[in-house]
């Protein structure tokens, strides 16, 4: 049975911390996963399916970690976001902070939108309703 | 895949299990010059052996039509060393999967004795690109190890039909 949906900000910590490696007191939910926790590439596919395993959930290819937007040839290091792109992050990715990319909207911000609150978010999204 | 080190498999169901056995020598382990008082089989090589079966597993999951790469050791526990003349015997199971990779779960034992468990994440690349960044074919399981790769396919046909 999935944990109530209180618990999930414990359970992606426990998660983080056994698939990076990084201390508990690392993981908090403004942290970066790339940038604070050290995550590569293929850490986010590690994550995502132990992301299933502990919640019971099933996570559909892009919709946590979006790369086809990430990738898009248009994204050029050291250029902005073009706008449609920008839109289009917000539209798949609702439960990311945007904030930083609006207020510097370059392609080395990317990163900030995969913070440990933007997957607790995500996963809270996709656990039932928690009954009272 | 270029060498198998895998000596025989035992099961294989597909896309869920699989089992295979590896016969650790005085030789093999001299060979690597590691602890020459003390031969023993390298951890690594342990890894190598539950890397390959889950290799093998994943792959024919997808009809072998896409390379699969060892991407990440996300965890390996020994208990003990391998040491010449164990059988080691290498339980691999698909934990999670999806069209982008696997994660797959290990537990080698020599007898009713647990030698390792290891984690695995395997990533089935859109495309795979050679150090000089140029793109490679399907290469994983070619002619040098089609043997193993074919008795691999005969042993989930055998669980299908049972």
């Amino acid at each position: 049975m999935p944990p109530p949906t209180s618990d999930v900000f414990d359970t992606v910590r426990s998660v983080l911390v056994e698939t990076l490696g990084v201390e508990p007191e690392a993981v908090t939910p403004g942290a970066v996963l790339k940038d604070d926790l050290g995550a590569e590439s293929i850490d986010f596919l590690h994550i995502v399916f132990e992301l299933e395993h502990v919640f019971s959930i099933k996570i559909p290819r892009e919709e946590l970690f979006p790369e086809s937007v990430l990738n898009n040839p248009r994204l050029r290091k050291g250029g902005p976001i073009p706008s449609d792109l920008l839109a289009e992050l917000k539209r798949t990715m609702p439960y990311a902070d945007h904030a930083v990319l609006d207020a510097d909207p370059r392609v080395e911000r990317l990163s900030s939108l995969f913070t440990v609150g933007a997957v607790v978010r995500y996963v809270a999204g996709k656990l039932p309703a928690a009954t009272s | 895949m270029e060498w198998a080190w895998i000596d025989a498999l035992r099961e294989a169901v597909s896309g869920e299990r699989a089992r295979g056995v590896k016969l650790v020598t005085r030789d093999l382990c001299a060979s690597h010059g590691t602890h020459p008082d003390f031969p023993h089989l390298p951890a690594a090589f342990v890894v190598e052996g539950a890397a390959q079966l889950a290799g093998l597993l994943v792959g024919e999951a997808t009809g072998f039509a896409r390379n699969v790469v060892l991407a990440k050791v996300a965890r390996a526990r020994f208990h003990r060393l391998a040491l010449p003349g164990d059988g080691l015997d290498f339980a691999v199971a698909i934990a999670a999967s999806s069209d982008e990779g696997a994660l797959c779960r290990a537990r080698v034992t020599v007898g009713d004795e647990l030698l390792a468990e290891i984690e695995l994440v395997l990533d089935v690349p859109r495309e795979l690109r050679d150090p000089c960044n140029r793109p490679v074919g399907v290469v994983v399981f070619g002619p040098h190890n089609a043997a193993i790769r074919d008795d691999f396919v005969r042993l989930c046909e055998v669980a299908r039909a049972v």
